[in-house]
């Protein structure tokens, strides 16, 4: 009796074991997902993104938290810090990626991209590469160096928008617009990154891509050296430049004490006729129900090496070392890739692909549509500068500089040196 | 003769505050302390870097740490005594109850309960150039030449902006306090002076402004410690521009250790902050305490 009832008690112990171990086979893997798209459309297109993958997935489950702008570096820079980020963390492209980089807290992914690049825009790889190495896959993409005009007013003036092709035409239309009475370019630099932008566009007409990208990439990437110095000619004409703009009274009267929303609110009710801004502008238009709009390719100077060449940005999906699944975790990656999940993007956000899938039929705006054309003609492309420089340098030197410049508290030769300064010491400082 | 069981009970009483403070207040003050002596990059505690001074050495030679000093000590100088000025007279005025003091306090008071985010919008849209309601008013006035002028953009005007501003805030709370000062001395006093021929000139000199005194030490060092930290109202208004013009402690560290990457040398200027305002409070809680002995 007792041996039967050992026996049966054996049986029905081996028979839980196994139903518990098939069970746990079974259990599908949950992925956390953070990211800072909590606001629509783009927290709604990532969530579209995660059920649709979850749903083909039945072995994984993707787990989206969204933080609200401001408190997501912090959060990830804490978890980070901690050892206990998100399995899948979406940062921002650029110098962002490159701090988590460098501190190894995120998985080499270069075999892994590598299939996805044969189908990414060219010179895109810049926001995701560091020392060599791949670090995560795109997701969306923003045009930088986008100039909105209001076709109404120019046909006013009798100016015809193809000279808006260079910054000499433009700068001779706004000269016409001035001589009318209008302050011609709505601009707002109290916050600093609008004249960060437009300094940056200047310069990227100025240089090739791989002086720009060198320049910038100096102060991140010990391996990386720039034959361009700060305070040579061509950076210092850039400043020159943008000066210029501000002495000849081309920018709206508020240029330095109003916001960029002030200024998008000028051009969009038709007080200024200019307005430059990126990609994101055709969905600002819309919420503004702004009707004269059109846009060309911020114009880049007449002697511009690359002239059809774009600035970008973009976010990064990657992951971190700690993840609990990487094969699961790359393949969410793929997925973002995919031509569906990119349609899926484009068609609800405003925004554009980092991948070269034929969109023909896809649904866009117009003027979204307009911007993908000039993506499709661009020789190149190359991240905002403040994406691929050293947040000090950048912030004193740009940021803060291109106030001083407007001001008169720096020359264009001064704001050079200073960030020549500013990156020789930092190599130093780091050995390089 | 002690008690054991009470004072068993005293630390009792005393533990849940002492465990809070010392998790939510020392711990942090201590570790921000420890980390003005540091070097790293905020994402991984390898990269912690010990460099002693360091940090301090450099703020002292850092130019815009005493160009950011310089705007505190003069934004607490002019908006200190605008407020208490400001405040004693409009206390007095509500004090001898005219007709609808009482609605004019609740105006005064309006401000103190908006959040200075909302104050700052509205003061930098106000004063815009371009979408502003302060330059086509001036122009109105007869003064034209000022209709276009960058009030926030320009490094001789942003900062006297941000003050007035500020001012309109915090009147209404120390004109709250104020009033409540006056209320407690006792009438007699004031009748009895009256009786002996004082003017109103000699009673407010000789009874109320000494009486006052305990108010106006927590008015001053409440107005004193509030404009030293000031952070909101300058973020929203100027960022601290143009170029630095307005750029006080609180928005030099906060760059510092948010914009530019550098929290060690953040932590630092934050100490330096904490040290200014504890002599300023205890040299003034110190004269206010002489005072009050010779008085």
């Amino acid at each position: 009796m007792t041996k039967r009832w050992t026996f049966r008690a054996l049986a029905f112990s081996g028979a839980v074991s196994i139903a518990s171990a098939s069970s746990a086979l079974a259990e599908p893997v949950t992925l956390n997902l953070w990211s800072e798209l909590s606001a629509p459309p783009e927290s709604t297109v990532l969530n579209k993104a995660v059920e649709m993958f979850n749903a083909a997935n039945p072995d994984i489950v993707v787990k989206h938290t969204s933080f609200e702008n401001t408190a997501y570096e912090t959060a990830l820079r804490t978890a980070f810090a901690g050892g206990t980020p998100p399995d899948i963390a979406e940062v921002n492209a650029g110098s962002n990626a490159f701090q988590y980089a460098q501190s190894g807290q995120l998985m080499d992914l270069t075999d892994f991209v590598k299939p996805t690049e044969e189908k990414l825009r060219p010179g895109l790889e810049t926001m995701y590469q560091y020392d060599g190495k791949s670090y995560g896959v795109l997701w969306g993409l923003k045009v930088g160096n986008v100039l909105y005009y209001n076709p109404v007013m120019l046909k006013e003036q009798g100016i015809d928008p193809a000279s808006l092709a260079t910054w000499e035409g433009w700068m001779e239309a706004s000269k016409k617009f001035l001589a009318a009475g209008i302050a011609p370019i709505a601009f707002g630099d109290r916050d600093q990154w609008t004249g960060n932008h437009y300094f940056n566009h200047i310069l990227h007409g100025l240089l090739t891509k791989e002086e720009y990208d060198r320049i910038g990439l100096q102060t991140l990437d010990p391996s990386i050296k720039s034959d361009i110095k700060w305070s040579d000619a061509k950076p210092v004409r850039a400043w020159e430049l943008y000066k210029a703009v501000a002495d000849a009274g081309y920018f709206t009267s508020g240029y330095l004490s109003d916001d960029n929303d002030t200024a998008a609110g000028l051009f969009f009710a038709g007080r200024a006729p200019f307005y430059s801004t990126g990609s994101w502008g055709v969905g600002m238009a819309k919420a503004n129900g702004a009707q004269n709009v059109a846009l060309t390719l911020f114009p880049p100077v007449s002697d511009s090496p690359e002239p059809t060449a774009i600035v970008t940005n973009s976010l990064l999906f990657t992951i971190p070392t700690t993840t609990k699944d990487a094969d699961a975790a790359k393949k969410f990656l793929e997925f973002l890739t995919s031509e569906a999940v990119q349609k899926l993007y484009v068609e609800e956000n405003f925004d554009l692909s980092p991948y070269t899938y034929d969109s023909s039929s896809w649904t866009m705006d117009p003027l979204l549509r307009q911007i993908a054309e000039l993506l499709n003609k661009a020789q190149n492309a190359s991240p905002f500068l403040d994406m691929i420089e050293d947040v000090k340098c950048m912030q004193e030197n740009v940021n803060e500089a291109n106030v001083a410049v407007l001001t008169g508290d720096l020359s264009p030769q001064e704001a050079g040196e200073i960030h020549q300064e500013c990156v020789e010491d930092l190599r130093a400082q780091r050995g390089w | 003769m002690r008690r054991p069981g009470r004072t068993r009970f005293h630390i009792v009483l005393l533990l849940p505050a002492f465990v809070f403070y010392t998790a939510f207040w020392m711990a942090p003050a201590f570790i921000a302390l420890l980390s003005s002596f540091t070097q790293w990059n905020g994402i991984s505690f390898d990269s912690i870097r010990w460099v002693g001074l360091d940090n301090y050495r450099e703020l002292f030679q850092d130019r815009w740490f005493w160009n950011a000093l310089y705007n505190n000590v003069v934004f607490v100088a002019v908006v200190l005594s605008a407020i208490i000025v400001l405040g004693m007279v409009y206390a007095l005025i509500l004090n001898s109850k005219p007709r609808g003091h009482s609605i004019f306090s609740t105006i005064f008071f309006v401000p103190i309960v908006l959040s200075s985010v909302v104050i700052g919008l509205l003061s930098t849209q106000m004063l815009s150039p371009t979408v502003g309601l302060v330059g086509p008013a001036l122009a109105e006035l007869g003064l034209p030449g000022l209709e276009q002028h960058q009030w926030l953009g320009d490094r001789d005007t942003a900062l006297p902006m941000v003050m007035i501003v500020y001012v309109w805030q915090q009147l209404g709370f120390a004109i709250l306090l104020l009033l409540a000062g006056l209320r407690t001395i006792p009438n007699e006093y004031v009748e009895a002076a009256r009786i002996d021929g004082a003017s109103p000139w000699n009673i407010t000199r000789y009874i109320t402004l000494p009486l006052m005194r305990p108010v106006l030490t927590v008015v001053i060092v409440l107005v004193t410690t509030n404009a030293f930290l000031l952070f909101d109202l300058v973020i929203v208004m100027t960022s601290g521009g143009p170029f630095h013009a307005s750029e006080v402690l609180s928005v030099f560290m906060y760059s510092e250790a948010f914009l530019k990457g550098n929290p060690g040398y953040g932590t630092a200027i934050a100490m330096m902050l904490f040290v200014i305002i504890l002599c300023v409070s205890v040299i003034q809680l110190l004269l206010s305490g002489r005072m009050r002995k010779d008085a």
